[in-house]
């Protein structure tokens, strides 16, 4: 056997609030991301991911993190979450057309990550001991912001691959409350 | 360096839908690592396997002989190995990467009629058809030990634009303006990177008509992006189109190459060699069509003289009585306030060109275009030895490694997922 595997996940649902440069900053981050990158670009971009994200989850409406050490479900979960993107199974395919927030007609935008980890390293070790969080705080904010601020504790020489995407990339694409409640959605919670 | 700044990330996937933008990237060194620890497991449980048969054999049943012999390595032409065993051989689990504002094909349908756009029909039979051929196009065999399913190209092909795109439409667009309605039995040898020249000749291809020279295929791995070149044919599918029903015919050629043709030294153990040369037709095949000049177009004087590959052919044609002319895309002003670009600066010095080229009689005047390089166009060939000479090809150009045991093909040597990748080295019992 090869060295075994974590994975830890996070994907958060926002409202798109109008002049609210959110969605393009974070679509600027994945795309200026450089094809090849080192560790200490990594590190910045998670961080920086963190940092607007952390900034804005008042607006997170719903979202979900998962974290496994079993390193057939780390695989098999892995190469799930890519496939939300390969797929692009949560992403529209026509326009939502203009949100009416006055009539509370709003847009949505989801930003996922997932991280494919060597399983046993001291960093994936202390990102675990991060991860081990009582029921009742599963589906906090606090949480995803403490989450999300671990992030900065993993070393980036024991991540395997990473996987980031955001939808929609365009304004006009945004989700719509309709678009959220379709079953392919099921798995994001409500946050308190 | 240090490692924490030396490039360990590859991104294999990148998606930039209106939809949806995301990206994937893999930690090589990891990657490495992983993949060697599984092959030591594989070595253990093929030595105990080993062992296993050993004593078989002594018993005199002989399955000692069905052992397969060590793999080889075979070179074979890249695009023969392509139509062969698909677009993707030996990397049929990589995504193409595309630049710039690349998006999903708006009609996917578009595709079906992409070779029929884009054969001549003035110079068709100096086209080379071989890109447009692969988006459709299916392997007729697998490799032994491929186990990802095959997707034809035409799925991850995309519709192409960047800025250089635009200015070489532009530019494009402003030499078919000078040459409209004159007859200087002209024709273009378009020679920058692939995207740009497509969309050079789609902006010129109202009085020119394109006919390509790109007899490569696009692959994740290849280190000419020819895929770039696709996306942005896609892109400019229309143009082809339009340009098709308004030109009249005949029309003077648009020879369009791909400036990345010849690309650096290949490591075909980590890319794969879709590198090709080029060639440019016969002073007889010229004439013939009624073209005695050619204007050979590149970015900037800093590229010439003519890529090494058509060098011979230069020097041929001119001996033989075409006159070869040189021009740049930087004789060409940026966009000006009405979204054309012209020759030497502005619309006053744009009909200049005629000065520079006298070619066409009765042109009108213009301001003199003075602060157009000269070098372009005083540029003549001349011949020199080169590396890149079709009648001796540098040793495995344009060739990919297969590996290859007995009668099976196995796979590509760069192909990390192959059970045959590492099987040499001081672990192996580890």
């Amino acid at each position: 056997m090869g060295f075994t595997h974590s994975i830890f996940a996070l994907e958060l649902c926002l409202q798109m609030v109008p002049g609210d440069p959110l969605r393009a900053h974070l679509q600027q981050l994945i795309e200026q991301h450089p094809a090849h990158s080192s560790r200490r670009d990594k590190w910045r971009l998670y961080r920086d991911v963190s940092q607007l994200l952390q900034g804005r989850l008042q607006y997170a409406i719903s979202g979900c993190w998962d974290f496994f050490d079993d390193d057939g479900r780390a695989l098999n979960d892995f190469n799930m979450w890519s496939g939300g993107m390969t797929t692009l199974e949560g992403a529209r395919r026509t326009p939502s057309g203009p949100a009416d927030p006055y009539r509370g007609d709003h847009r949505y935008m989801t930003f996922t990550m997932a991280l494919l980890l060597q399983h046993g390293t001291p960093s994936e070790r202390s990102f675990a001991h991060a991860c081990d969080v009582p029921d009742p705080a599963l589906w906090k904010r606090e949480t995803f912001a403490r989450l999300l601020n671990s992030l900065g504790m993993i070393s980036w020489a024991s991540v395997k691959a990473d996987v980031i995407y955001l939808i929609p990339r365009d304004d006009s694409f945004g989700l719509t409350a309709e678009d959220l409640r379709a079953p392919k959605f099921e798995y994001l919670r409500p946050l308190g | 360096m240090s490692d924490e700044h030396r490039p360990a990330f590859e991104r294999d996937v990148a998606i930039a839908e209106p939809g949806l933008v995301g990206a994937r990237w893999w930690n090589r060194a990891l990657q490495d690592e992983a993949a060697a620890m599984s092959r030591r497991s594989a070595m253990r449980n093929l030595l105990v396997g080993a062992g296993v048969l050993g004593g078989v054999a002594v018993c005199g049943v002989g399955i000692v002989a069905s052992v397969e012999p060590d793999p080889e390595r075979r070179p074979e032409s890249s695009l023969g190995a392509q139509r062969r065993y698909g677009w993707n051989l030996g990397a049929r689990d990589r995504a193409l990467l595309y630049e710039g504002f690349a998006v999903q094909l708006q009609v996917p349908s578009m595709l079906a009629s992409l070779i029929a756009d884009t054969t001549p029909q003035t110079w068709a039979h100096l086209h080379d058809r071989t890109l447009f051929e692969s988006p459709a196009a299916r392997p007729t065999t697998n490799l032994a030990e491929e186990n990802v399913a095959f997707v034809p190209l035409a799925e991850q092909l995309r519709a192409m634009a960047t800025p250089a795109m635009r200015r070489a439409f532009l530019v494009g667009a402003s030499v078919a303006s000078l040459f409209r309605g004159r007859s200087p039995a002209a024709g273009l040898v378009v020679d920058l990177p692939g995207p740009e020249a497509v969309a050079f000749a789609a902006g010129a291809s109202e009085v020119f008509e394109p006919v390509f020279g790109i007899a490569n295929w696009p692959h994740p791995l290849g280190v000419v992006p020819s895929h770039l070149t696709l996306a942005a044919v896609a892109h400019h599918q229309p143009d082809f189109q339009r340009g098709r029903s308004l030109r009249p015919a005949p029309a003077p050629p648009c020879l369009v190459l791909d400036r990345a043709r010849l690309a650096a030294a290949v490591d075909q153990e980590t890319h794969f060699d879709n590198r090709y040369m080029a060639s440019l037709p016969t002073a007889a095949a010229l004439r013939g069509g009624g073209i005695y000049r050619l204007l050979y177009v590149v970015a900037s004087t800093s590229a010439l003289p003519e890529l090494d590959d058509l060098n011979d052919d230069m020097v041929d044609l001119v001996a033989a009585g075409i006159a070869v002319s040189a021009l740049a895309l930087d004789a060409f002003s940026v966009e000006y306030t009405d979204g054309r670009v012209y020759y030497g600066g502005d619309p006053m010095t744009h009909e200049g060109f005629w000065r520079h080229y006298p070619w066409a009689p009765g042109a009108p005047e213009a301001t003199e275009a003075w602060q157009v390089d000269a070098i372009a166009r005083t540029y003549r060939p001349v011949r020199r030895a080169t590396v890149f000479s079709r009648a001796a090809p540098p040793p495995a150009f344009g060739q990919v490694l297969l590996v290859v045991a007995g009668v099976s093909v196995l796979g590509v040597a760069f192909d990390r997922r192959g059970s045959w990748n590492r099987s040499s080295g001081s672990w192996g019992g580890g």
